[in-house]
């Protein structure tokens, strides 16, 4: 039928596309630098390539404020997806810096920065930033706490990062269940809340599944309350095992006396059924909780300042035409005065560094761009959106919006969006928090400058060298399954608070790493400060 | 002269073996060039990482690469091996995987065993299919349904155990359902694949094994137990000792989406600590330590499965190699 030579033609062919098809898996698929050209001269449009995770590029894409930066900075940004969500891209990150996939500018770790900066895998923009950036060079030195952020021991700068706005959780309520209960007034301590909880269990105790107090992710909240949070003092003492007071899993300072008031607390919550069982036990998923709160088996939450408007627009009123949700002021202490509460994120970031690559030729475009962002006409822009379309500057040098954030916030992916979203937008910038909190949708907007302002506090930056958060790490992995076991048991009441257990507890946490990452937390605080 | 010739006929044979290899290659010419596909597969995906080993012994750098990063010894076995965790830690893994093993093994044989004894073959394609299914879910869906399953406040179990007057159990919380749980859903996922194997096993038994029994009065039991798995010993035996080697292996998505806090006593085995120790979020990924627990368990996994076939070999003359 066929030829010999056709046959082996054909096998040929077939072995080489084969052997073809297997090699092109091992190739990168990131345009490279050297593929994107850039103008130094002025008035030329600069460009380059940038890499950034998948969601943030999805989300960029749509923003109206987006194309109008390049063109305000005349340049021309080819947004490349490094990885979908934020492990995969900073595995991602450690693949390609030995590769050289990372084009012309990426985001990167505090700890990649270091190690690969240190390396040689990343540019030194100090001598850079000197030439190209005057805005960005006069921003990190009128700025100790960024410069010691982006500034290493020898004055290096590998990367510069991106700020975060000084932010808390909130504590809300259902406020139709706080009147059917009969509530008039909100709690203003923690006996109070202890109270307000007490009557809500009271009122809808009988509904099965009913825990007045619920939540996701860790449920050890208000540890300012009891003076048992984790945080960086006036004479840089640390207290705790520091987490940026964010309090997340292991970040509290169990030696504190409040530490354990705190525990007793949870413990007596916890045995009058007025904290949600499964979420102390840890199994609690977002999707649980929210339900709950949806669905009346709860009716208090601390979370996310943006969360009540999350549940009235996610079936809350819809379902329930009663449905409301507020925000209640934080409390006082004992005697009456205000405490603040820890930011709800580090307001320095230490996972948006903006690095340039060795081999990126379009270094001094990468600089001449972020220049422009740390600029006055930058800032107004990356603050207050697009002059006329999002918002309008009055006379007397305010901004009035001209956009419904809370409607933008709600569009679906695809369509332009106006929003502000200083939080998400991954380049690094100054961020303004009055202008933050004022783009906020209208609930959010209605208490967060008031809240923030009286209540937020912006914890200190700290950074670990190399060696130190691999030994932390490594003490972490072992103290943060022994802490969360043992509190768990004394919250649960299956280990009793007493002297005996109590000083058990410390001696187990100070053996299983707590003395050992506190000194490390000391140390790389201290070294900062020389 | 004797040896010369020895020499001599021990040349002829070794030159005769070449000639014969050259000859064979160049009558099979199209069957070794279609083979180099595979070959680059298997030596650039295969045995090429085989020397990534080399990073459990140094300070690894993705940038640095293998030949410049720093030599640091035993050092990442020490830092796991002095950690008295570690124990705690293999005793959890091996505790989860010996129970996973005395259930999803054997399972699987029985389920085909008596799969093999329906005689309608609807019925039977019908329930091998269905069987089949869960093995294409993905482990997040199936966790997902077990977590939906034994809610305490939602879930289908809680809701017939409370209708039975039966306070909730907080299953996914509870130390000691950590393991059925993670067992149930593995034997739940893996049965019906897993008996593909010893179907096509039984699938190959001579006919005329079932007719001389049945002529000998033997009935469907008794054909089952001695002909059906005496046929199919050596299947079992094969796959058993592979079995083996996965048995400090453990399904770290499954562990890692089921595991909480609370059953950490229960739940935290060697690769999630590990995943802990050197992936920490702020943390810069310490791959030599990864790498370092990841040789610990492969010449572990090397050491049964080599004994168990040694075992097999001496008393049942079964072995994979």
């Amino acid at each position: 039928m066929f030829g010999k030579k056709k046959i082996k033609a054909a096998a040929l062919v077939l072995s080489l596309t084969m052997v073809a098809s297997a090699m092109a898996g091992c190739s990168s698929s990131t345009p490279s630098s050297s593929g994107s050209t850039s103008g130094s001269a002025d008035g030329a449009k600069l460009s380059f390539t940038y890499n950034l995770e998948g969601k943030y590029l999805n989300w960029m894409k749509d923003l109206a404020i987006w194309p109008e930066m390049q063109k305000q900075s005349n340049t021309d940004i080819t947004l490349v997806n490094g990885g979908d969500d934020d492990d995969h891209y900073y595995q991602n990150i450690d693949l390609k810096v030995s590769s050289g996939g990372l084009g012309d500018a990426a985001i990167a770790r505090l700890s990649q920065v270091q190690v690969y900066g240190a390396q040689g895998a990343f540019q030194d923009l100090a001598p850079l930033i000197d030439k190209y950036a005057p805005n960005i060079k006069k921003y990190i030195d009128s700025n100790p706490e960024y410069k010691s952020m982006v500034t290493d021991k020898d004055g290096h700068i590998y990367g510069i990062t991106a700020e975060y706005p000084l932010i808390t959780n909130v504590t809300f309520y259902r406020e139709d269940m706080f009147k059917a209960a009969g509530i008039t007034s909100n709690p203003t301590t923690i006996a109070d809340f202890t109270k307000t909880l007490e009557t809500l269990k009271t009122k809808f105790g009988s509904t099965q599944g009913y825990y007045p107090f619920t939540g996701r992710d860790s449920y050890l909240h208000f540890a300012e309350c009891f003076g048992a949070d984790d945080y960086i003092d006036d004479s840089g003492k640390v207290h705790g095992i520091y987490d940026y007071g964010i309090g997340n899993g292991t970040g509290y300072d169990v030696h504190a006396a409040g530490f354990k008031d705190m525990l007793t607390w949870y413990n007596q919550l916890y045995t009058k059924g007025l904290i949600d069982p499964e979420w102390v036990a840890g199994t609690q998923t977002e999707e649980t909780w929210q339900t709950k709160m949806l669905t009346g088996k709860g009716t208090v939450g601390d979370d996310f300042p943006t969360r009540p408007t999350w549940f009235m627009n996610n079936g809350g009123p819809s379902n329930d035409k009663n449905y409301s949700i507020k925000v209640m002021n934080f409390f006082k202490d004992t005697k009456g005065n205000d405490i603040k509460r820890w930011n709800y994120d580090a307001t320095i970031r230490t996972d948006r560094y903006l690095v340039i690559p060795a081999a990126s030729k379009n270094a001094e475009a990468v600089l001449k761009f972020e220049d422009f962002l740390f600029s006055d006409k930058g800032l107004q822009l990356m603050h207050y959106g697009i002059e006329g379309t999002t918002t309008e500057k009055q006379s007397d040098g305010t901004y009035k919006w001209l956009k419904d954030f809370g409607a933008e916030a709600v569009k679906p992916l695809g369509t332009t969006n106006y929003g502000m979203y200083q939080d998400r937008l991954t380049f690094p910038f100054p961020v303004d928090n009055a202008a933050y909190y004022d783009s906020l949708d209208t609930l959010t907007k209605s208490y967060a400058s008031d809240y923030f302002t009286k209540y937020a506090k912006a914890a200190k930056p700290i950074v670990y060298s190399a060696d130190q958060q691999k030994q932390r790490s490594q003490l972490l992995a072992k103290y943060q399954t022994e802490f969360t076991a043992e509190v768990l048991g004394f919250v649960n009441g299956k280990t009793a608070i007493n002297d005996a257990n109590w000083a058990k507890f410390l001696a187990d946490m100070d053996s299983d790493g707590y003395t050992a990452i506190h000194k490390i937390d000391q140390d790389a605080y201290d070294a900062m400060q020389k | 002269m004797i040896n010369q010739a020895a020499v001599t006929t021990s040349q002829r044979k070794k030159k005769g073996l070449l000639q014969r290899a050259a000859q064979n290659l160049k009558d099979s010419k199209l069957l070794w060039i279609m083979l180099i596909p595979g070959l680059l597969v298997l030596v650039l995906f295969k045995i090429a990482p085989i020397f990534g080993i080399a990073i459990a012994f140094q300070n690894y750098s993705p940038f640095l690469g293998v030949f410049k990063s720093e030599w640091v010894g035993f050092k990442n076995f020490q830092t796991f091996l002095s950690d008295p965790y570690a124990l705690t830690l293999i005793k959890n893994t091996v505790l989860l995987a010996f129970w996973t093993l005395i259930f999803s093994f054997p399972i699987p044989v029985v389920f085909a065993l008596f799969l093999n004894e329906v005689k309608s073959k609807v019925i039977k394609t019908g329930v091998q299919t269905v069987s089949f299914f869960p093995y294409f879910i993905s482990t997040a869906v199936a966790v997902s349904i077990l977590i939906s399953f034994v809610s305490p406040s939602e879930g289908l179990i809680n809701i017939l155990l409370l209708h039975m007057g039966i306070k909730p159990i907080f299953f996914m919380s509870t130390p000691g359902w950590f393991i059925p749980l993670y067992v149930i859903l593995s034997v739940w996922q893996t049965f019906g694949y897993n008996a593909i194997v010893y179907l096509a096993a039984i699938t190959g038994i001579d006919t005329t094994l079932y007719e001389a029994a049945d002529m000998d009065g033997a009935g469907r039991w008794k054909q089952m137990f001695y002909v059906t798995l005496p046929s199919i010993k050596n299947m079992i035996v094969t796959m058993f000792i592979l079995n083996m080697g996965s048995i400090l292996s453990v399904d770290i998505n499954k562990v890692l989406m089921m595991y909480n806090p609370s059953i950490y006593s229960t739940a935290d085995v060697l690769q999630t600590y590990v995943y802990r120790m050197a992936f920490a979020t702020n943390g810069f990924p310490d791959y030599s330590l990864g790498a370092a627990v990841g040789l610990f368990q492969s010449v572990f996994a090397f050491i049964l499965v080599f004994a168990t076939n040694q075992v097999s070999k001496k008393f049942s003359e079964s072995a994979i190699f």
